[in-house]
């Protein structure tokens, strides 16, 4: 069973890998893929799909495809800027607290412990309307919430890597704490960090999605959330118009979810030292 | 003479990306009823495969070329692994390298002595108890001991317990893989002390595998040295290491500084081991060898005979045929 | 004997273990190092050696007493003691970063002390690779941990520990992981640089043979505290305490044929007491302590000799 496993996921890896290539070649190829430009009324409103407008329009008469390809860019921007907020403090505080342990290590992993435990979405939520709509606004709301996972996991690498013998060696020879950090840890927790990076950005491009549903993104950027946020608005999901309104956003999210996750349980496999010690 | 064990021309290889690669590589070996033997050489010259070869427990990528290892007159290369089972442990048992950091955490050592004996026997519960105790006894720990789990004894201790389990169905020949390796010198040579009292009170034959001149004479009544997958001397202990023959045998000799005597420069041996997939051509030892000749360099040398059960495989004591 | 390059004042470390059981690494431990003088600690696993080693360079802070270097505190100018003492370690696989070259590694010491400009310290690896076995060092500069044998790793450590030209340093076991034919190799080495630089040493063993022919000076140590110590020659030809005895009997003859015992000691007697062949009513009551009983012999038992 574990073995099929194994076996298995270098190639769903790649899967994962060939579907945020496509994705990224999407994201920045957006303006001469989408047939017209997303903020610009392209026809009459509530249009089915055609020949001109492969996913009909929308409540204002927009191309609906052509909000799907821009769509991409503001997905994938914000979940890859939330995901580095999380992973810088996530990074900086698993180093600090498994290097110098302790009372600092303690204090620390408390505060990891509560961020873990508050209800993530609600606090979002919450966050997200007291600081009011904006891409820098989610970036920071995200960013500032889901560091605590990565926190975690990078300090027990910290810790695991701190007694090697060679770290000690390099604190015997009078190195300071960032030459050993910056020098022996940190290359040492690259691979994790980046398997960490990747599952966040997934993560985050969720949580982007549901504030964006919820009318909490930022307005004036296109993006799956608030596409829609406005198909439900206009009672898409109560109309035939869910299929080409809804159906195509929802999957795309969904697609890139899966090709951040199937990336992600890739390298966290390949280096996490405790989901590499069966072998 | 009655024969324990016998390896002839044994060759065990490893299949890998480069190939395949003989880590064992024509071994012949003879062993007396009673008798043991100690195998001695550095690391990567085959020993550990040459132990798991012999209670067929090589790894899957391994596997036996050609050659017979016959166990009181029986091939177990040719045997099916089903009857192979029942000759492990009950005619043959290892004691596996640092075997002692390998016992289950969460059993106690009684439980694991008594499954290895129920695994290999057909013995109720009690009785496999009771052996249980009797084996913990056998090696010089309270019976008490036996409710112990691993991390509660020493690692001396838990050697011991790695001993009675390779006791405990009373198998006539027991290979023993590094057996004080990771213990301090007290303690190895302890365990070393009792495994010889063992052989003398049940007449148990070893096969004492070790990198350590010492651990391998210890037991021995004959000593076989190994260099990269082959045996290059065999000879009665009491004749090693003041009358080996063989330049990497009196090397390996040397390179350990004397306990007493003047204080001297210490030779040890120049190079390293060369790898399993590209021995040097003739003499496999001629690049480190201080005597090495030209013949040394195109052909490899046999074992011969220098002495009464003493063998060597050295162009400079060419003597009688094996 | 010149002034006492590192010196151990009472010096004890405890462990908190679980349980609430407090375990004595290392207890009320005197001991002072000469400058090139090697200093050979021998005793079993778990009698504190590599805690002496560990406590001796600053990597662990005592629990009471005091380390000091040449007469001052190493805690105190912390930067100008890690450059002067250096240590080496037991397993070569584990002591090189296995992401670094060569040339990276043994240079590290110099980056961290910030001596000289790239070029020179390319120039200082290689005369010290020269000098540690590993010619042609260019052979060797880009090279990874990986690609070398266990005996390459450990002279690769050596220079490394070296290259500052320490006064100093602390060696703990660092052959025990090799092959013999290796560990003379690297002895040798060790013996030659040691002479040469006039260093002082600490030479971490369980091996009488080889702190023999190392030391000047060999100390043994039983359950954390020093039992016997004094001139190489002295404590290997003439042990007076029964522990060093058993050492001995263990190195020569490989095999000891009495029985052990494995019951704990008594909290206020000898140590080693339980596993005393001469152990009598006084050893269980009462702890000895170093006492001399020849030219800088010193042996903590009551009944020695």
């Amino acid at each position: 069973m574990l073995k099929r496993r194994r076996a298995r996921s270098p190639a769903l890896g790649l899967v994962g890998a060939g579907i945020l290539l496509a994705l990224g070649l999407v994201a920045l190829l957006a303006p001469w893929l989408s047939p017209y430009d997303p903020h610009h009324r392209a026809s009459r409103p509530f249009l089915p799909p055609s020949a001109g407008h492969p996913l009909g329009t929308n409540d204002i008469g927009q191309d609906i495809a052509s909000e799907l390809i821009h769509g991409t860019r503001v997905s994938l921007l914000i979940g890859v800027l939330a995901a580095a907020v999380a992973l810088s403090l996530g990074t900086l505080v698993g180093l600090v607290a498994g290097y110098y342990g302790g009372p600092v290590d303690v204090l620390l992993m408390r505060l990891v412990d509560v961020v873990l435990v508050v209800p993530f979405l609600p606090l979002v939520i919450l966050l997200a309307a007291y600081l009011g709509p904006g891409m820098w606004n989610t970036v920071l709301v995200i960013g500032g919430l889901a560091w605590a996972r990565p926190a975690r996991v990078i300090r027990s690498q910290v810790m695991s890597l701190r007694s090697r013998c060679y770290v000690v060696a390099s604190q015997a020879m009078g190195g300071r704490p960032a030459h050993v950090l910056s020098g022996h840890v940190l290359p040492g927790i690259m691979p994790l960090a980046l398997a960490q990076f990747v599952l966040a950005a997934s993560h985050g491009i969720l949580v982007e999605a549901s504030l964006s549903f919820l009318g909490l993104g930022d307005p004036v950027r296109k993006s799956w959330g608030s596409m829609l946020h406005y198909a439900q608005l206009r009672g898409a999901f109560l109309t035939g118009a869910w299929r080409w309104w809804v159906l195509p956003a929802g999957l795309m999210i969904t697609l890139t979810t899966l090709g951040f996750t199937l990336v992600g349980y890739w390298l966290e496999e390949r280096f996490d030292p405790r989901l590499r010690g069966g072998r | 003479m009655d024969d324990l064990l016998v390896i002839e021309d044994l060759v065990v290889a490893y299949s890998g990306p480069a190939g395949e690669v003989r880590a064992v590589d024509g071994v012949s070996l003879r062993l007396p009823r009673g008798a043991s033997l100690g195998l001695v050489g550095e690391s990567g010259c085959g020993k550990t495969t040459l132990a798991l070869a012999l209670v067929r427990l090589l790894p899957s990528c391994a596997s036996i070329l050609s050659g017979r290892i016959l166990l009181e007159g029986e091939d177990l290369v040719q045997m099916p692994e089903t009857a192979m089972e029942g000759v492990r442990w009950r005619r043959v048992a290892l004691i596996p390298q640092a075997a002692m950091n390998s016992l289950n955490p969460v059993y106690t050592v009684g439980w694991q002595i008594r499954e290895a004996i129920a695994t290999h026997e057909r013995v109720a519960s009690r009785e496999a108890d009771r052996r249980a105790a009797a084996a913990l006894e056998l090696v010089g720990l309270d019976p008490a001991r036996r409710f112990a789990y691993p991390h509660e004894l020493s690692v001396g201790m838990r050697q011991r317990v790695v001993i009675a389990m390779a006791f405990a169905c009373r198998p006539p020949l027991i290979v023993a893989d590094e057996p004080g390796s990771g213990l301090d010198a007290i303690s190895r040579a302890q365990v070393l002390g009792l495994m010889q009292r063992l052989r003398h009170r049940l007449g148990t034959s070893f096969v004492m595998i070790s990198h350590d001149l010492e651990e391998a004479t210890a037991l021995g009544d004959l000593v076989a040295v190994m260099y990269a997958g082959k045996v290059v001397e065999v000879c009665p202990a009491g004749r090693f290491p003041g009358q080996a023959r063989h330049p990497y045998s009196r090397a390996l000799a040397a390179a350990h500084p004397p306990l007493r005597g003047p204080r001297q420069q210490l030779t040890g041996i120049p190079g390293e081991v060369p790898r399993p997939g590209s021995p040097p051509p003739g003499c496999r030892f001629h690049p480190r060898c201080p005597e090495a000749a030209a013949a040394c360099r195109q052909v490899g040398p046999e074992l011969s005979k220098v002495a009464p059960g003493h063998h060597v495989a050295c162009h400079l004591w060419g003597g009688e045929g094996l | 004997m010149t002034q006492a390059r590192v010196e151990a004042i009472e010096l004890s470390r405890i462990y908190r273990g679980s349980r609430r059981r407090a375990v004595l690494a290392v207890d009320r431990l005197n001991l002072a190092i000469g400058g090139g003088e090697v200093f050979g600690l021998v005793g079993e696993s778990g009698s504190g050696k590599s805690t002496t080693a560990r406590l001796l360079m600053g990597l662990e802070r005592p629990t009471s007493g005091r380390v000091l270097y040449r007469g001052w505190d190493p805690a105190k100018r912390p930067r100008e003691f890690r450059r002067q003492a250096q240590l080496i370690f037991q397993d070569p696989y584990a002591a090189l970063n296995p992401a670094l070259r060569v040339l990276r590694t043994v240079t590290e010491p110099l980056a961290i002390h910030g001596v000289g400009t790239g070029a020179e310290r390319r120039r200082l690896a290689c005369r010290w690779l020269e000098r540690v076995g590993l010619t042609p060092p260019r052979d060797y500069l880009d090279r990874f941990p990986h690609e070398l044998s266990g005996g390459q790793r450990q002279r690769v450590a050596i220079a490394r520990a070296l290259i500052l030209e320490p006064a100093f340093v602390a060696a703990d076991e660092p052959t025990s992981m090799l092959d013999l034919s290796v560990q003379a190799g690297i002895l040798n080495l060790l013996v030659t640089l040691q002479q040469e630089m006039g260093l002082g040493c600490l030479f971490i063993t369980h091996d009488l043979a080889v702190a023999r022919h190392v030391s000047h000076r060999i100390g043994v140590m039983f359950a954390g505290r020093l039992v016997e110590q004094g001139p190489a020659e002295a404590v290997v030809g003439t042990a007076a305490h029964p522990y060093t005895r058993q050492l001995l009997a263990a190195a020569a003859v490989g095999v000891l044929t009495e029985e052990v015992s494995f019951t704990a000691p008594s909290p206020d007697g000898c140590r080693f007491g339980p596993r005393c062949p001469r152990a009598g009513a006084v050893c269980r009551e009462q702890e000895p302590f170093l006492t001399a009983i020849g030219d800088g012999h010193l042996v903590a038992c009551h009944f020695p000799g």
